[in-house]
């Protein structure tokens, strides 16, 4: 007969002794946890319903016209990958400007941001991570749109297989333009949140900014009134000077680029304005207007102090 | 061996605002209590000390470590502030594995298990912070200061909303965790909270570290110090005569301006006397003013409440 056996446990508090891993790992938690604020998942309504408003809006273009390409049987007058993102710009923007502050201004205005302060991270850490989580959300958004309106063009060509084969070019290149709509949108309106704590301020500032610069551009680049079209020629009231003046229009910034990276022509006025222009100048102009903020945005959290 | 936490001529100011003045102080292993009335400038201290703050002046190490600029020391650090920071929508559980994410911990279920149920919040875990009472989210705002198993603990004003049940259950959580060798400094504007609590204590006053050491030991001092209090009234030469009698008065005298100047080894025996000898005297007191504040305000503040 063997011996009754017994065993009794330790239930004290024992010292944690597993692995204990890099900024990578905190990094990674900043990101999930930025794209989740950012898409109010896990949440109640009042925080998913502006992000799900806005992504059906900003989606609605390219359902509408996939739809109308798959009834049309065909391509005939409807806008393209090239023209997409144009636009949806606007649209981007709004989105953005509501959704980003929610990202910086509550953590800062709550207090949060000490949880990550003293965590095992830098405030680099913590505003790239935010950045990116953002990005993210504003990249899943631009590429979601291209995707469904090349799925309803496929659909839509008479031989799928041959429409593949003439187009697929535009596949790289909406990815490209769509990472270079998407740094815009997500860095200026994270650098204008770096700056409050009020999300509305935030939103509105962002939004009235980028409103503002269109007619702004428009007074100082648009043809004077009372021509008689099309016998006398356009006549900007800044004369040459129109081209580089058109480029003030913020919604319109990484669409210069958009227009660089798309063979077909942009016929819009601002675009034909600024195709005047070598090159370099709207894509400089773009490096700037993301560049500069995101130093801002990183100089704002490197040195921050409770 | 480096002091756990070993803060050398720190000051801070923000404009013109001095809130932490030239303080330099150490703190070894179990509990210390960082004492001083609001506004004293214990939370800038323990920013500075937490590596929240950047000192305008001075140093601060933790664990021999420079704290600024050094993410790798958190490791090794808690810190939870006075503000109850939550995401609201974050379930208790979830908010502690937010914590161990960015700890570096894997795999994450059994520190956050036992942080939560080292605070006794295992049942309510999978409820949204929201739902929680004040209390009850300061215990889930330790449990995630404490996943990680740091070795120096910072907890700034960590009592504020617990009821005294809760307070029972912290002070000997706080008591087990220091038993385990661990630094723990704990700020309260609040003595009796910590006068159970910790062994040694840090006493802030107007931004100038006070007194450090045992408080008993510092009553003990204080009551041998002499103090020197001035008292402008109706009739200074009747008031020094009347204050000459008492025993608690070692000397008096009369300044340029005609006041009362005496020393006393007897602050509160003073402040009772001096009102009655007007009264039995017939004078007016226009004012009573101790000459050595900051002795002042570690007495009131140790002894008066």
């Amino acid at each position: 007969m063997s011996e009754p056996q017994g065993e009794v446990f330790d239930l004290r508090y024992r010292h944690y002794e597993g692995p204990r891993e890099g900024r990578m790992r905190a990094r990674k938690a900043i990101w999930i946890n930025g794209v989740r604020t950012s898409l109010g998942i896990n949440r109640g309504w009042g925080p998913k319903t502006p992000p799900i408003l806005l992504f059906i809006a900003v989606m609605a273009p390219a359902v509408v016209i996939s739809i109308m390409a798959v009834a049309a049987g065909n391509l005939e007058g409807l806008p393209s990958h090239d023209t997409y993102y144009e636009i949806i710009s606007t649209l981007l923007v709004i989105f953005s400007a509501i959704i980003a502050p929610e990202l910086l201004c509550s953590d800062r205005r709550d207090g949060v941001i000490n949880l990550y302060l003293v965590r095992p991270l830098s405030p680099t850490d913590y505003v790239i991570g935010r950045w990116l989580a953002f990005l993210s959300v504003t990249l899943a958004l631009a590429y979601l749109g291209q995707i469904v309106l090349f799925t309803g063009f496929v659909l839509a060509a008479e031989e799928p297989a041959n429409y593949l084969r003439d187009n697929w070019l535009n596949v790289p290149r909406f990815l490209l333009a769509g990472l270079v709509v998407a740094i815009f949108t997500t860095t200026i309106p994270l650098t204008v949140s770096a700056f409050t704590t009020r999300r509305a301020y935030a939103a509105a500032f962002v939004i009235g900014l980028f409103i503002i610069s269109v007619p702004v551009a428009g007074i100082l680049t648009l043809c004077e009134e009372g021509r008689q079209l099309p016998i006398e020629p356009c006549r900007p009231p800044t004369g040459e000077s129109a081209k580089w003046f058109a480029l003030i229009s913020l919604p319109d910034v990484p669409i210069h680029v958009n227009d660089l990276i798309f063979p077909e022509e942009n016929s819009s006025e601002f675009a034909q304005l600024v195709a005047k222009l070598p090159s370099i100048i709207p894509i400089t102009w773009y490096l700037l207007l993301t560049i500069g903020p995101g130093f801002v945005l990183w100089r704002r959290y490197s040195s921050i102090s409770i | 061996m480096a002091p756990p936490i070993d803060v050398r001529s720190v000051s801070k100011w923000f404009g013109n605002v001095v809130a932490v003045n030239d303080v330099s102080l150490q703190v070894n292993s179990g509990i210390t209590g960082l004492l001083g009335p609001n506004g004293a400038g214990k939370t800038t201290l323990l920013h500075m000390i937490a590596g929240l703050t950047r000192p305008s002046e001075g140093e601060v190490a933790l664990l021999g470590e420079p704290v600024k600029d050094n993410p790798q020391l958190y490791h090794r650090i808690g810190f939870m502030s006075e503000h109850e920071a939550v995401y609201g929508f974050l379930t208790g559980r979830e908010f502690v594995e937010l914590a161990a994410r960015l700890y570096g911990l894997e795999p994450l279920s059994l520190p956050v298990d036992r942080a939560i149920k080292l605070v006794g919040l295992t049942d309510v875990q999978n409820r949204t912070l929201s739902t929680y009472s004040r209390g009850m989210r300061q215990r889930m705002r330790l449990a995630s200061t404490l996943v990680h198993d740091p070795e120096v603990l910072l907890l700034d004003e960590p009592l504020n909303g617990t009821d005294p049940r809760q307070r029972i259950e912290f002070q000997n959580l706080m008591r087990k965790l220091a038993s385990e060798g661990r630094t723990i400094l704990i700020s309260s504007h609040i003595l009796e909270e910590v006068e159970l609590l910790a062994g040694s204590i840090l006493l802030i006053v107007g931004g100038k570290l006070a007194a450090s050491g045992d408080f008993r030991a510092i009553r003990a001092k204080l009551d041998e110090r002499p103090y020197k209090v001035r008292i402008v009234c109706s009739d200074s030469r009747a008031m020094a005569a009347a204050l000459v009698r008492l025993e608690a008065v070692d000397s008096v005298s009369l300044d340029a301006e005609g006041a009362v100047e005496m020393i006393t080894r007897n602050l509160s025996d003073l402040q009772r006397s001096v009102p009655r000898l007007a009264q039995e005297q017939h004078i007016r007191l226009l004012r009573v003013e101790p000459l050595d504040e900051s002795l002042e305000s570690v007495f009131s503040y140790l002894v008066e409440r």
